[in-house]
């Protein structure tokens, strides 16, 4: 290489450094209900261009009262930063008495900072308010991973569910990796946690057949710890854990039930362990998302007997539920089903984001609280757990700073639309009471 | 945990395996989102060598992985997703440069943009500053080439695959434009 070529390549490799690989912002993707840009002819690009300035003007009136009717509907001053061009702080602080209405144990799985990676390396048991570790439990071997977390009405007890290999590592491992873990089985461990030791004991659990970890999208543990949902997307199975008998339910049309994997539990269960909560989307061109609530004493096989409580067009301009990345539970009592939900403009990229309240019985709103605003699509809001009537709630939230697309908000309590952080709680959805 | 420098083939080999009934816009996301962890920093740092502007390449590179998004369900080879992005990226950047020309033309007589931010342009030398305006000088298809061979190290077929034209015309680009490059230099000298 001659010496022009040398300089060259020494200036540009010095100037491509200024870029350092901290300093690269996160990414944040479009809603896929985006709608397309359509090319238009000549004249019509010539019209947008005059026409810019009147639609910019009038964008930002409509933020600005957007924002003046949300502050409007809290109590209290606004919080933080929020202003027409940026994102609001929703619900506003609570205090600590907050934290005396959630459960006082917790069982987190940790991860790193990749919030696409299932699960974690190990588990722990947490204080609700303080978030101290009291517990760390590893996946006996040969397992290498959690994957799955829920938990029993009574504190104690929880269910993990263990893999044998990490899930998707690309670039480090490759399909291989994925192609172990498509053939290696979940399997599933109980906790019980003791406060006074601070021990927790892990006990395997014998659940029928194989369980197939890319299929399995949803675990949820009922009340009383006796029965195991799970959650197989066209599929929904019941195990009675004594004695090891499964129940199956089918859904027979498109769409799949669940959720993506890292955001917040999609199965729920009232407190009498009967009636079973679930997400059911659309087909690959409709991603209507639908909450239904299965009473599981009925007979029957097919999810469509699963009574339909909310339904959530794809659409712009309505409040729905981002397909596969906001979930929806039910209260213990039956009376709710609390949604994270979002609204996007339909002229802007504007998004509002909250957690809604629907009775169970109508499906109407009943309450929405904990709003944010943000100028681009966002994620995401998770519900994590909610006491009997939905009065207090942990959510997951992104407390004023949009997500692109990761799981990395602030988990707290919601009371009255009154937001508490958990103290050094961890930045995972895969956390239960 | 395990490091992760997260590849593009394994992120859509994950986007592939899309469950039942297809989690279609969740794995585009997380599909596009691994590709974005493992390709960003090179394609700003590729931007911003194009245009000198910092927050503008990050805009260009969004943009690009926005565009992906939009798409992925239509790329016929999921290998194909990097070359994709590194040529959406380099026609975000002539956009960009396209309306600065544009803006440029209603400015002063004898103004430049800044090239760089002022905490660059004081820790930059001088050697560099001037290879790097001689370089902005050269003809855009020149400028292209010269970057994607020798920053990105790219053959001329995928330098001519990025750009949209054929190998010969590539290597035609860097024979001149390297020859464009000397002469500003050596009258700048």
């Amino acid at each position: 290489m001659n010496t022009l070529e040398d300089r060259l390549t020494a200036a540009l490799r010095e100037t491509g450094e200024e870029i350092t690989r901290g300093s690269v912002p996160p990414l944040v993707l479009d809603s896929p209900r985006r709608r397309p840009r359509v090319p238009g002819n000549a004249s019509r690009r010539r019209w947008a261009t005059r026409l810019t300035p009147l639609a910019a003007a009038a964008a930002v009136a409509a933020v600005v009262a957007a924002s003046l009717a949300i502050s409007a509907t809290f109590r209290g001053p606004a919080q933080g930063r929020g202003s027409a061009a940026g994102p609001s702080r929703g619900a506003p602080p609570g205090g600590p008495a907050a934290l005396r209405k959630v459960p006082p144990y917790y069982v987190s799985l940790t991860h790193g900072s990749n919030t696409y990676i299932l699960g974690g390396r190990l588990a722990e048991v947490r204080a609700t308010a303080t978030g101290t570790v009291l517990a760390t439990i590893r996946p006996p071997r040969p397992f290498g991973a959690f994957t799955w977390v829920s938990g029993a009405s009574d504190d104690r007890t929880f269910i993990l569910a263990a893999q044998r290999y990490w899930t998707i590592l690309p670039g480090n491992r490759g399909a291989k990796a994925q192609e172990r873990d498509d053939t290696t089985p979940t399997r599933f461990f109980e906790v019980t946690f003791t406060p006074s030791t601070r021990t927790a004991r892990l006990t395997e659990l014998a659940i029928p057949g194989k369980v197939n970890t890319q299929q399995l999208a949803g675990v949820a543990l009922s009340p009383d710890g006796t029965k195991l949902a799970l959650d197989f997307g066209r599929s929904i199975q019941v195990i009675t854990l004594a004695t090891g008998t499964k129940r199956e339910w089918l859904w027979p049309r498109g769409g799949w039930v669940g959720n993506f994997k890292p955001y917040g539990q999609v199965l729920s269960w009232t407190a009498d362990g009967r009636k079973l909560a679930f997400q059911q989307w659309g087909g690959k061109f409709d991603n209507t998302a639908h909450v239904r609530v299965l009473d599981t004493t009925q007979p029957g096989s097919s999810l469509l007997a699963a009574k339909l409580v909310v339904t959530f067009p794809n659409k712009l301009g309505v409040l729905t539920l981002e397909p596969g990345s906001d979930n929806a539970l039910i209260t213990p009592d039956g009376s709710k089903i609390v949604v994270g939900t979002m609204t996007q403009a339909r002229k802007s990229y504007a998004t509002m984001m909250a957690i809604t309240e629907f009775s169970a019985r109508t499906g109407n709103i009943e309450h929405s609280m904990d709003q944010f605003r943000f100028d681009s699509p966002a994620c995401c809001q998770v519900v994590l757990w909610s006491d009997s009537s939905g009065a207090a709630l942990i959510v997951s939230d992104p407390r004023g700073k949009a997500q692109a697309g990761t799981v990395g908000a602030v988990i707290g309590v919601l009371t009255g639309n009154r937001f508490t952080a958990l103290p050094r709680a961890p930045a995972t959805n895969q956390i239960a009471w | 945990m395990e490091s992760n420098p997260r590849g593009s083939a394994a992120a859509f080999a994950a986007a592939e395996h899309a469950g039942p009934g297809g989690h279609g816009a969740v794995r585009a996301e997380e599909a596009v989102t691994e590709l974005y962890e493992a390709h960003a920093l090179g394609l700003i740092r590729l931007a911003h060598i194009m245009l000198g502007d910092r927050s503008s390449a990050e805009d260009v590179v969004q943009e690009a992985f926005c565009g992906l998004y939009r798409r992925w369900s239509h790329l016929a080879d999921p290998a194909s997703a990097v070359p994709y992005v590194r040529s959406s990226v380099l026609n975000g950047c002539r956009s960009v440069l396209r309306r600065s020309n544009s803006r440029r033309s209603l400015a002063p007589p004898g103004y430049q943009p800044p090239e760089s931010s002022a905490e660059s342009v004081a820790l930059s030398g001088e050697e560099r500053r001037e290879v790097m305006r001689a370089l902005r000088r050269l003809p855009q298809r020149q400028r292209e080439a010269l970057v994607l061979r020798f920053y990105l190290d790219l053959s001329a077929e995928d330098a001519a695959a990025t750009m949209g034209i054929s190998p010969s015309s590539v290597r035609s680009a860097i024979t001149r434009g390297l020859a464009s490059l000397g002469r500003m230099l050596q009258e700048s000298s």
